[in-house]
């Protein structure tokens, strides 16, 4: 039983996060906290793990109760005997560097004998499929994969309660939903499930009640049947996530006809087939509209075949192109060839007429990063921006006032990039390329993390870029940034294009499918996992 | 460190081992002695690559280790001048004296899994102050290394990696650029990793027990007798006779 | 809830600390296979390292941090071949660097400075073999080489070094301290980090 009794929580710098809560929440209950970003979801979820306040500082009035336990009074080593947690980032959450040691490492901490962790991890592997995740380094490991292992360290604990923030945000569709299994599974084993969340459409089915708060308050209280009975657009204005993500592609609009530049790739392109080196019919032809990629191919370094090879893709300028594929299929690797960031990549990019080769890509690109962080780096907004021009002029700083503007950034010219939010500094990272005229952006995974309003604007940014003149390239797992943006969807398997070509309704849905559907071939044996869920994915 | 846990191969020795032979590489290597004995302690890592299955980096270092050893039997007939013959005789000798630790040292450390260590490491009575931040040291070398490849990347973007043009316009900040980012990311890293751990009970003031199992066996003990034996022979041989 | 005591933490911050230090020592003692660049890199090592050190050190409040440090580098250094003079420096230099904290107070930089420095000497551990343990190596040279050889030699490496190498260190740590409090005020405050 988790209770809240009048509970006001102030973080640090001042800022009020939640204003006199109550709530109680059952023994044996799924909670799904929902709400924009800000709202006091995760708060709630660190109130119960205790992480407030005995980690996060700050000024707490009322009282929690976690089985009776006040949380205010009793130890953090206390509390995580009562609740095991998951956390948002895969790679931030585990302390070890082997998936096995870290399973247990809960255990360790509490001091269970070596037999009994055995017999609990052995437990664990068996209920949650972990055989192949064993004894492996993490870091060689997938978002997908670490998070698995996040929920095998929940399990092995045994706690009664288990609080998930956030825990779909940087999964693909296939790992979001293993993670909906899991607490399934947890639900079938009467413990108490809190799961602070944008992404609505895999916990509906498993929740028993949905928590909508808004500025620190419950402002909504409902089951999940109630929620989808408001409606598509009255959810959106909640700011939530789509509730189903097979139905929210448009039918076409366009009637504009479009040629389909790569008709061979999509006779190759079966899964599991090998498909062939796909020519272009005529490429001499000047075309200024559209970029061809020709040849790439990269190779692990002692490898002897090449993990990517892309013979050739024709793909219109001008356009967002989604690129999609499981963990590891390739994305990443093709990302940074296209970008020439890689020695060891090869293969040339023919952009308007022009030929690219790596260093000459290295120019005409720029990658977004998904910890876009790592790529701001000095000490004030507009030095960030000027930094990017090559030869700055008289006219540079007048360019970086009215780009400033436009990515409503402004006010913040003064700032230290480090110290802006998550989409601001991502739009700084696009006002670098875009200052640095760079006509070819690529994304990684943009919007993971995002609730529905900042997905919506990082669309509205790209669809903003497009306009410009620009090819945006996004890599990326989350389908209603594709439903709302993507004009070329690319799916990539096993290092080679399987699939390319307009994004339509049936395109999207076919890919939906596929993405669940030939990896779950290789899990037949664990079929009854499977039964238990009832949704559609 | 070995990222991976300990395969299962057929040779393994117990990390304790391990150190104790590094212990008594370096330690007899503080003392006067001559080429032969020497030879026969740079032989120990050679012997311990083989058993990694690690044969380039045996060769390699058998290669340093036999030029060095030459080095030092023709050392009367090199007639170069001044400078040059005391770069060689100085390298050479640094190479006989420092190479065995180092290479042994360089074994271990690729050769013995974290949690391997970290068992050892409690089961010699280690306190819980120093396994800690030995662990958390060992799982953040990985995250240094991908973190600072990922900011090269953006770095490179940008135009300020070596070989750039703008790089050299000012090194200072280049380097300001590398190291700051990292600095950031590695600190937020290590705050969310703080709560996640305290979150499983890090702080228990339980007596915490190890999962890994480590035992010295009879491979150890033998291996262990077989190095001294022959490097005690070799001594003995060489002195006495 | 504050206790003197290191909780779970403080030793995590230890151990995130530590692996800077050791990587960019690391990074930078790899040009040591350059003779030449043992000097060199006698200033810049505590010159870089500063940069971290400084941060590390807004976040120490409790006796035995830099103690845990300096014993955890010598081990560390010492298991990856160095000799076990490191362990010997380094240990008494974190644990100094320690007593100057608790005696001057925490996180005052006037205080941090010299705690930094006397840290930093630490380091000499690494190259210390070329003076102390030496000896038995000089004795090999004079064996083989001859009486006047190995007195040439010696006067390519004369027993002042040791003092300059020191000073390097001092100067070098005095400099990384004021670049890592630039750093701080530059970027870290900003960051919400330090």
């Amino acid at each position: 039983m988790i209770e809240f009794n009048n509970v006001s929580f102030k973080y640090e710098d001042g800022s009020e996060i939640l204003s006199e809560l109550n709530l109680k929440i059952r023994d044996g209950e799924v909670v799904l906290l929902c709400g924009e970003s800000g709202c006091g979801k995760s708060t709630i979820a660190r109130l119960i793990n205790a992480l407030i306040p005995h980690y996060y500082r700050g000024e707490l009035e009322g009282q929690v109760l976690i089985n009776g336990l006040d949380t205010q009074k009793a130890q953090l080593y206390e509390i995580s005997e009562q609740v095991a947690s998951v956390f948002q980032n895969p790679k931030t959450q585990f302390y070890n560097v082997d998936s096995t040691e870290e399973m247990v490492f809960g255990l360790e901490n509490r001091g269970v004998p070596r037999e009994e962790m055995k017999k609990r991890l052995e437990a664990t592997v068996k209920k949650l499929g972990m055989e192949d995740l064993m004894n492996r380094n993490l870091f060689a490991m997938s978002g997908g994969e670490k998070q698995k292992v996040a929920c095998a360290c929940a399990d092995t604990s045994n706690a009664p309660i288990i609080v998930l923030d956030e825990p779909s945000s940087n999964l693909d569709i296939y790992s979001i939903k293993e993670l909906a299994q899991i607490i399934g599974q947890w639900k079938k084993e009467g413990k108490t499930v809190v799961v602070a969340e944008h992404r609505l459409y895999y916990m509906l089915p498993l929740t028993d009640r949905v928590i909508y708060m808004s500025n620190g308050k419950i402002s909504l209280e409902c089951t999940p049947d109630e929620l989808i009975a408001l409606g598509k657009e009255r959810i959106a204005r909640m700011g939530l996530r789509s509730t189903d993500i097979f139905d929210i592609v448009k039918e076409e609009t366009a009637n504009v006809k479009r040629v389909n530049f790569n008709p061979e790739i999509a006779k190759a392109g079966k899964p599991g087939t090998e498909p062939e080196a796909v020519e272009d019919g005529d490429s001499d032809g000047a075309d200024d509209n559209v970029l061809r990629i020709r040849d790439f191919s990269y190779t692990y370094k002692g490898d002897k075949k090449p993990t990517l090879t892309i013979g050739g893709l024709t793909l219109p300028k001008q356009s967002v192109i989604c690129i999609v594929g499981d963990n590891g299929a390739g994305k990443s690797t093709f990302a940074r060839t296209l970008c020439g960031l890689d020695k060891r990549a090869d293969g040339i990019l023919e952009y308007g007429g022009e030929r690219l080769k790596r260093k000459g890509r290295l120019k005409k690109t720029f990658m977004v990063m998904q910890d876009v962080a790592l790529q701001l780096f000095t000490d004030e907004v507009g030095d960030e921006l000027e930094s990017c021009i090559d030869d700055p002029d008289e006219g540079s700083q007048e360019r970086i006032r009215e780009l400033l503007e436009k990515l409503n950034l402004s006010d913040k010219a003064e700032r230290h990039p480090q110290s802006l939010s998550g989409g601001e500094k991502q739009r700084v990272a696009i006002g670098s390329a875009v200052i640095a005229e760079r006509d070819i952006i690529v994304f990684d995974e943009p919007t993971s993390g995002l609730d529905y309003r900042h997905m919506t604007s990082v669309a509205g940014l790209v669809r903003s870029l497009k306009e410009s003149g620009k090819t945006i390239f996004i890599i990326t797992h989350d389908p209603e940034l594709i439903a709302m943006c993507c004009d070329e969807l690319v799916q990539i398997e096993n290092g080679k294009v399987i699939e390319a070509g307009r994004m339509t309704h049936d395109v999207y849905d076919k890919w939906l499918r596929s993405t669940t559907a030939h990896k779950e071939k290789k899990k037949v044996e664990n079929e009854k996992w499977y039964a238990m869920d009832g949704t559609d994915l | 460190m070995n990222k991976e846990a300990p395969r299962k191969r057929r040779f393994h020795l117990d990390p304790r081992i391990k150190v104790l032979i590094l212990v008594l590489i370096a330690t007899v290597e503080m003392f006067s002695l001559n080429i032969w004995v020497m030879t026969a302690i740079g032989l120990i890592p050679v012997f311990l690559y083989l058993t990694d299955h690690r044969v380039s980096g045996a060769i390699k270092y058998s290669i340093v280790f036999g030029l060095s050893v030459l080095a030092h039997i023709f050392r009367a007939d090199i007639q170069l001048n001044m400078v040059l013959n005391m770069v060689i005789v100085l390298l050479g000798g640094f190479v006989l004296k420092l190479f065995p630790a180092f290479a042994t040292g360089e074994y271990i450390l690729k050769s013995t899994s974290v949690s391997e260590m970290m068992s050892a490491f409690s089961a010699i009575g280690l306190n819980r102050k120093m396994l800690i931040p030995l662990s958390v040291m060992f799982r953040f070398f990985p995250t240094i290394r991908r973190e600072h490849a990922a900011i090269h990347d953006a770095a490179m973007m940008r135009g300020v990696s070596i070989g750039r043009k703008r790089f050299w316009k000012n090194p200072g900040q280049a380097f300001e650029y590398r190291i700051i980012p990292l600095m950031i990311t590695v600190a937020n890293i290590g705050n969310d990793l703080s709560a996640a751990a305290l979150s499983r009970g890090l702080d228990n003031p339980a007596r915490h027990t190890t999962y890994t199992d480590v035992k010295i066996g009879i491979t150890d003990v033998v291996t262990l007798i077989c190095i001294i034996a022959v490097v005690t022979a070799v001594f003995v041989f060489t002195t006495l006779m | 809830m504050e206790t003197k005591r290191l909780t779970g933490k403080d030793l995590i911050t230890v151990g995130i600390y530590t692996a800077i230090y050791v990587a960019v020592v690391f990074v930078i003692g790899a040009t040591n296979a350059i003779p030449i660049m043992y000097p060199i890199s006698m200033v810049i090592i505590p010159l870089v390292a500063g940069i971290p050190m400084m941060l590390y050190y807004t976040k120490i409040e409790k006796f035995g941090m830099l103690t845990i440090t300096g014993i955890i580098v010598g081990l560390f250094f010492y298991l990856s071949g160095y000799t076990w003079l490191c362990v010997a420096f380094l240990v008494p230099s974190g644990l100094i660097a320690d007593i100057i904290l608790k005696v001057g107070g925490y996180k005052k930089f006037k205080v941090i400075v010299p705690s930094y420095m006397v840290y930093a000497l630490g380091m000499l551990g690494g190259p210390a073999p070329l003076w102390f343990a030496g000896e038995s190596y000089w004795d090999g040279i004079r064996e083989s080489m001859g009486e006047q050889y190995a007195e040439q030699l010696a006067g390519y490496m004369p027993s002042w070094m040791l003092w300059v190498g020191i000073g390097l260190v001092l100067i070098g740590a005095f400099l990384g301290a004021l670049l890592g409090k630039k750093m701080l005020n530059k970027h870290f405050k900003k960051a919400g980090i330090a």
